[in-house]
């Protein structure tokens, strides 16, 4: 009897659960229900209607954004930006926090103070010498011109969450490899780092969204038409006197598909990264 | 027996810490010396026999692609030049805001383009042989007496920044400080266009009580609140601006303090649309567009965005005026610059001079913008919206009137833009507004 | 000559087999070793794009500069005393200080409140979380433009649904009133990373077991009790790490207030990067800019170090 009863109140609460749950995530989604429909909106509807169902459907305008826009080729150049960013950071990151981990050496707690100083970084406090630092390095108008400052900014963080894993992982592992004969990197590469896949895949989507939405730096390093990536694209459709937000929002809703896609691909090893405890310092 | 540390490793070491230290040296000094300026560095020859190549070009209008300057036979910009030229046209558009900060990281750094765009609110830092060219031999060379050829509101400013010499060319101009009004809703209203800034009042206040909204205006943007500003000034104090730039008197006087106290009565009255501080510019005239505003401040740039469909369409239906007491102002809305490190000079001097002089001025005359050049004229189209609008303003821009307005220190104007959104918002005293402007003016603007 | 020679190699060679020694030695002694080279990537990066830059910020803010023309002039601490007095630089401050404390609150209690419905035997639970991580994906200049035509006065979707639903009189200038344009800027913000929280907050509550919640059950605690006595202590570490990230993303707050509100109106929702980045590029004032970013660098180290140390307490707490 009192266990109908409490499976009954559970079922009640499950449902509670559910109607908040489905509410609270609606109310998040509004905004991009209000993007996605303004982006099929006709051409100045939305000057009129600003409701969230379109009175007339163009979905013309993304093929004309498209190439408008060049899409494929902002694409490509974001692509190329986001995946080195990415890896970059992921083996250069793992390896010096496999260092402050693991291995003793002059400088250590030095050099890691001076690593996390730089988390809070904001970049618009630097932006001036680190173009004169591209003028330098001749790497204007390349893709280096973001890759190296993305890494930079995204070290910080990626050293201190892979080396507070690294921490967690038991010593044994690596000590009967050791007497096995194995070096100090063959530890890193084949012990150590298969086991931090998770954190990596968590690492990996924060850096990947960092850079592929990354707007100042690419607005100021990437002068040529050639080499710009997608954030600055929306430009083309606000001048000083008119929006047309309806254009404007069709490339936001293609800007935003891909990274959806590699968190949804990613989903599992991003969430088992969170679980094993990515995020602990 | 030195375990985990090999001479290789040492070697590897200290190898790497000199790469960086080199590196690190390589970075340039914290104070470039000051190169001289070689006066009309582009090879002065004739304009015909400029190299082929390619020239760069920065900028917010789109002057290579946009459908505005298809105007004259549907081909952009880009088309008619490299094909009269035969030099390749790099250009790469910017957001008005996003642009200043681009051009303000390239040029110091001797990078960014053979050619950028500027207008008057931000040309002053850059009039300075220590970025740009000075063009005015070339010019000479190229045109003969090249001042006379230009309009003399925009000739005006290119010898105030430059104290003799010129530092950029005027592509077109601009009249700023001219309201446009919706004849529908005056004609309702029994309205006629006010002469005074007391009539001007008046008409704000029976439109008000009508239901309409007497004036749109996008607050957020600070050009706009510029623009107002020079108007006001006007109406408070007329010519004191102009004076106290020359050294006669203060902005904290009491007379051109008036000017914010007519500013803070606009958005208390309620005579701008409800929440003109948090719309940018094309909010507020989107208002207007629907019927729904009487008047909106703006100037002869309005003309060309307007498609010229929906300018037909409009054509019956708008008049202008200047602010009642005040005086209209002829700015560069557009003009050229040749940064000091320009890689392809002939060509970007080619660029200019075909944008200021020749075809380039046809197809501004048809976007239709006021070419800065006498021999073209801004194209009508071909409705009463000509008398209405586009021949007054054309005819004050080439007769050379309302030169007295004008703001020469950008730090100035820079500083007007906020502190008029903090008067609107009741964040600042109209005196502690203006205070702050003359603080800005004292300590920033004289040399 | 020959035994010269015999000499010289000798002797060179004993002074090599006792320097050698020596160096070696000492650099054991020292922990001077290969291990490094595994630090020499990262630091080579970090050095060459964060660390020579922000020596040249503080470099740059002892000098009067336009931040165009090539001449500058040197004026010691002289950007410093105008910061002191400048209260337009201290409302940054404020701005930024409540920015911080606000978003940080929202998240916490949004994130955990979220997580804990999250956290059970829900068949959608995958989808849910998707849902509220969808923002968190968006790029900044993305949702700043959608919600800055959200929050239009006129034709947004906010105002328009007030008036809709009869709610008229709360419709408002989000973002021309200065009494609400900050907030209306946190709001978007807390929208933008709520998900990422959540889906932090559902790791920590995954890592409680499933025993100890229901062994608590059994003792009576009811759902409210085992949320304040169980979940909320043990995810502290969490909670911590979290604070971590929120401070973070306050004092790196840049680009939804640029395009949002250019931190109008006059300076009303202004935060220190933005105050930076105005004055450098919009005001040429290029060495006072780099002035104000030293301050904002060294409190933001400080935070950093003081919340590392909360951090590590916290972490051996629970």
């Amino acid at each position: 009897m009192s266990q109908r009863r409490s499976a009954a109140l559970l079922s009640l609460r499950l449902v509670g659960q559910n109607v908040a749950l489905t509410l609270v995530c609606l109310l998040f989604l509004v905004p991009v229900i209000h993007m996605i429909s303004t982006s099929l909106k006709g051409d100045m509807e939305s000057y009129a209607n600003a409701g969230l169902i379109p009175w007339t459907i163009d979905v013309a305008k993304y093929a004309t954004v498209w190439q408008q826009t060049n899409v494929p080729l902002l694409g490509f150049n974001s692509l190329v930006v986001t995946t080195a960013t990415t890896l970059l950071v992921l083996f250069v990151g793992s390896l010096a926090a496999y260092a402050f981990s693991r291995l003793r050496f002059f400088g250590r707690g030095p050099l890691l103070v001076v690593f996390l100083a730089g988390l809070m970084l904001p970049g618009a406090a630097v932006i001036v010498p680190l173009y004169q630092m591209n003028r330098t390095l001749g790497t204007m108008n390349t893709y280096p011109a973001l890759i190296g400052p993305y890494v930079a900014f995204g070290l910080p963080f990626a050293i201190l969450l892979l080396r507070n894993y690294f921490d967690t992982l038991p010593r044994e592992i690596e000590e009967s490899a050791r007497i096995d004969g194995a070096s100090t990197f063959a530890v890193y590469w084949r012990i150590l780092l298969p086991l931090t896949r998770p954190v990596l895949a968590t690492v990996a989507i924060f850096q990947a969204l960092a850079a592929w939405n990354e707007f100042l730096l690419a607005l100021l390093f990437m002068t040529k038409a050639h080499v710009r990536t997608l954030p600055l694209a929306a430009v083309v459709f606000t001048s000083l006197y008119q929006t047309r937000y309806e254009h404007m929002f069709a490339l936001l809703v293609m800007m935003t598909i891909p990274v959806v896609a590699l968190y949804l691909v990613m989903q599992r090893h991003f969430i088992g990264g969170l679980t094993a405890g990515a995020v602990k310092f | 027996m030195c375990a985990r540390f090999t001479r290789r490793q040492f070697v590897g070491m200290t190898g790497a810490v000199a790469g960086f230290a080199l590196l690190q040296a390589c970075a340039p000094a914290p104070t470039p010396t000051p190169v001289p300026p070689k006066p009309a560095a582009p090879a002065a020859k004739a304009p015909a026999a400029a190299a082929k190549g390619t020239v760069s070009e920065w900028g917010w209008v789109n002057w290579a692609e946009n459908d505005k300057w298809k105007g004259l036979d549907g081909r952009p910009p880009r088309e008619h030049f490299e094909g009269e030229t035969g030099i390749k046209l790099e250009y790469t558009n910017y957001a008005y805001a996003d642009y200043l900060a681009a051009l303000k990281t390239a040029l110091p750094a001797g990078a960014g383009p053979d050619v950028f765009e500027i207008n008057w609110q931000v040309l002053q830092p850059y009039a300075s042989p220590d970025i740009v060219l000075p063009l005015d031999d070339l010019a000479k060379v190229t045109w003969g007496d090249w001042k006379k050829q230009f309009i003399p509101g925009l000739i005006d400013e290119v010898d105030r920044l430059g104290r003799g010499q010129a530092y950029f060319i005027p592509i077109y101009g601009q009249l700023l400080g001219y309201l446009f009004y919706s004849l529908p809703i005056f004609e309702k209203n029994k309205l006629s266009v006010p002469k005074t800034w007391a009539e001007f009042e008046a008409v704000c206040e029976t439109l008000k009580k009508s239901g309409a909204i007497p004036l749109a205006v996008g607050g957020k943007d600070f050009w706009q609140q510029v623009d107002w500003f020079m108007s006001l000034t006007e109406v408070a104090a007329p010519g004191k601006l102009d004076e106290v730039q020359r050294g006669n008197g203060k902005l904290t006087d009491k007379d051109i303090v008036q000017t914010m106290h007519l500013h803070k009565k606009i958005y208390t009255s309620g005579w701008f649309a409800e929440g003109a501080l948090g719309v940018p510019t094309a909010g507020g005239s989107q208002l207007f567009h629907e019927g729904k505003a009487a008047m909106m401040l703006l100037g002869t740039h309005v003309i060309s965005w307007s498609k010229v469909a929906t300018l037909k369409e409009a054509s019956l239906t708008w008049g202008t005026f200047v602010v009642p007491d005040s005086k209209g102002l002829v700015a560069t809305a557009w003009a050229m610059s040749i940064p000091k490190a320009a890689k392809n000079r002939d060509q970007a001097w080619r660029l200019v001079q075909w944008s200021s002089a020749e075809k380039g001025q046809e197809i501004v005359a048809a976007a239709p913008e006021p070419p800065a050049h006498m021999k073209y004229k801004m194209a009508g189209v071909g409705t009463v919206f000509d008398k209405n609008i586009i021949e007054p303003l054309i005819e004050n821009m080439a007769r050379g009137k309302n030169r007295l307005r004008w703001m020469e220190c950008s730090a100035l104007i820079d500083a007007v833009g906020p502190v008029m959104q903090g008067v609107a918002s009741n964040q600042l005293t109209p005196e502690a507004a203006m205070a702050e402007l003359e603080k800005t003016r004292e300590t920033r603007c004289q040399k | 000559m020959h035994h010269d020679s015999a000499v010289g190699m000798r002797t060179a060679g004993s002074a090599a087999s006792v320097v050698w020694p020596a160096i070696c030695r000492f650099a054991r002694r020292h922990e001077i070793n290969g291990n490094v080279l595994y630090v020499l990537p990262a630091l080579g990066v970090y050095l060459l794009f964060v660390a020579w830059p922000v020596i040249s910020v503080v470099r740059d803010s002892f000098y009067d500069w336009d931040g165009i023309r090539p001449r500058r002039t040197f004026i010691g601490l002289g950007n410093y005393a105008e910061l002191l007095a400048d209260p337009i630089f201290l409302r940054s401050i404020w701005n930024n200080l409540v920015w911080g404390i606000a978003s940080i609150a929202a998240l916490l209690v949004l994130g955990f409140s979220m997580a804990y419905l999250l956290n059970g035997k829900l068949r959608a639970r995958d989808a849910y979380r998707a849902a509220l991580f969808l923002p968190v994906t968006v790029s900044g200049v993305v949702v700043a433009i959608a919600w800055g035509f959200i929050y239009h006065p006129e034709i947004g979707l906010l105002n328009s649904a007030l008036r809709t639903v009869g709610l008229g009189k709360l419709a408002a200038v989000w973002l021309g009133d200065p009494r609400l344009a900050l907030y209306s800027a946190i709001a978007v913000n807390v929208w933008h990373y709520t998900g990422a929280w959540v889906v932090i907050y559902l790791a920590g509550l995954q890592t409680i077991p499933n025993e100890l919640m229901e062994a608590a059950s059994i003792d009576g605690a009811n759902a409210w009790q085992r949320m304040w006595r169980i979940a909320i202590p043990l995810v502290k570490p969490t909670t911590a790490a979290l604070l971590i990230l929120g401070a973070i993303g306050a004092v790196r707050t840049f680009e939804i207030v640029y395009i949002l509100t250019q931190g109008g109106p006059y300076h009303a929702s202004e935060v220190m990067a933005l105050r930076v980045y105005n004055l450098a590029f919009m005001l040429h004032r290029a060495g006072y800019a780099s002035a104000l970013s030293v301050v904002l660098l060294v409190i933001a180290a400080v935070i950093t170090v003081l919340q590392l140390r909360l951090y590590r307490g916290a972490h051996q707490g629970a």
